[in-house]
């Protein structure tokens, strides 16, 4: 199946779904629970937590597919950010944890998602991140997937909170600039 | 961090790191009041949905372990979709659905285990037979009863069906589906292939009809089934259960 006819087909089962359709939402979850699942894994770095996470986000899929709109991005995408949130939700709602270690120099983020699920404009993201600093690009990553706080990424890069709010700001104005001039 | 920013480039900052969730609790709280009444911030909120979205597509699947889906279902109120009796979450189907663990798919006798009554007719009319029914040797309101279980246990699964109309009720006794699939109840009637009746909740009787062609002779059985049921019209997965119809005493 191409990802053009997946993403369609995720598109009429999210419909089916909206109109109480239980069959179409169970195959909604078996094509997407394992990409969303990796997600929520990946930033709770605990297995309990990130399968509690992924209940939520399919009981909220199955609430809010009614209103689920395609001008928010395709259906996996939408359901890839409910997902994310709640995992981060969960995060902050536990203050302390291990951060989850990683290969300090790379991103592997960056290249190309290995299922073909892609989410988006990955092109125009990918050449806006590879602009930026280094370290700067790392913590943009770091914190949208591995789900970083800025106390975090200041351990992690040996600077004062302020610094990382500073470079923040710094990343997102670039990267906006860049992704405008992209459109 | 020195202040220069415009109220745009703040509110985009700050919807950026309410995307990336690199705000401070407080700070994500209020953002997210925000979002609620102020279209720009909500606007740029998803932007940045939308622009890292492709970020999150690097994440490795993972299969999630089944559990998952059978907590999700129960809290949604279970997951047959056909001819259950829609409505009602039953508590039961909660402990069952929690209590599920690998069903051995073992080959299964036929057990009788009591004449039922035949369904009352509806409104105390007597049933109209559908079309292409027989209309003998079986009469109106004729009640069968097929008890479905593994050899020498307790039944499953208990069913009346009443042959002029083709209404069936299975009563789930001890049923549970194996992780990530579904039950699906099929009626084979005498010399004909498997007709899907519907999917079976363990915690709720299924109510159905189907054409019964040659009752005498026929049988029920239940299939494995990927969530949602088969897709072909015809079992795809292991029959587990199966049994064949008694007429009922009446």
């Amino acid at each position: 199946m191409t990802a053009a006819a997946l993403a369609d087909d995720l598109e009429t089962l999210l419909i089916a779904t909206a109109g109480g359709d239980r069959a179409a939402f169970a195959r909604f979850y078996e094509i997407t629970s394992a990409k969303l699942f990796g997600i929520v894994r990946r930033i709770l770095n605990d297995s309990a937590q990130a399968e509690e996470a992924l209940q939520d986000v399919y009981v909220r899929i199955w609430q809010m597919a009614p209103s689920y709109d395609a001008t928010r991005g395709r259906p996996l995408a939408w359901a890839a950010t409910l997902a994310r949130y709640r995992a981060i939700d969960i995060l902050r709602r536990n203050a302390a944890r291990d951060a989850p270690a990683r290969d300090e120099d790379k991103s592997p983020e960056l290249a190309a998602p290995a299922d073909g699920l892609d989410l988006g404009d990955r092109e125009a993201l990918m050449h806006c991140l590879s602009a930026l600093p280094e370290d700067q690009r790392l913590c943009v990553v770091l914190a949208y997937c591995d789900g970083y706080s800025r106390e975090e990424l200041g351990t992690r890069f040996g600077r004062p909170i302020g610094t990382i709010k500073s470079w923040l700001s710094r990343c997102l104005t670039s990267l906006r600039q860049c992704l405008s001039a992209d459109d | 961090m020195t202040d220069l920013t415009t109220p745009t480039e703040e509110r985009l900052i700050a919807a950026g790191e309410y995307v990336l969730g690199t705000l401070s609790p407080p700070e994500r709280a209020a953002f997210a009041a925000r979002i609620a009444g102020e279209r720009a911030a909500a606007e740029a909120v998803r932007f940045w949905e939308r622009a890292l979205a492709p970020l999150a597509g690097s994440a490795a699947g993972i299969a999630p372990p089944p559990s998952v889906w059978t907590a999700i279902a129960a809290r949604i109120g279970g997951v047959a979709p056909l001819a259950n009796d829609r409505g009602r979450i039953g508590a039961g189907w909660r402990v069952a659905a929690y209590g599920l663990g690998a069903m051995a798919a073992a080959l299964l006798s036929f057990l009788i285990v009591r004449p039922a009554p035949a369904p009352a007719p509806v409104g105390g009319q007597l049933p109209v037979p559908l079309p292409g029914l027989p209309v003998t040797p079986v009469r109106a309101g004729a009640g069968y009863i097929a008890a479905l279980s593994p050899k020498g246990q307790e039944a499953a699964l208990l069913l009346t069906f009443d042959a002029a109309t083709g209404q069936v009720v299975a009563h789930p006794v001890k049923l549970s589906a194996p992780a990530r699939r579904v039950l699906e109840l099929w009626w084979i009637a005498d010399g004909a292939k498997p007709s899907p009746v519907g999917l079976l909740d363990p915690a709720q009787p299924l109510r159905a009809r189907v054409v019964a062609g040659n009752v005498e002779g026929g049988a029920f059985a239940v299939s494995v089934e990927p969530l949602g049921g088969s897709k072909t019209g015809a079992p795809t997965g292991p029959v587990i259960y199966s049994g064949a119809v008694v007429r009922a005493a009446s």
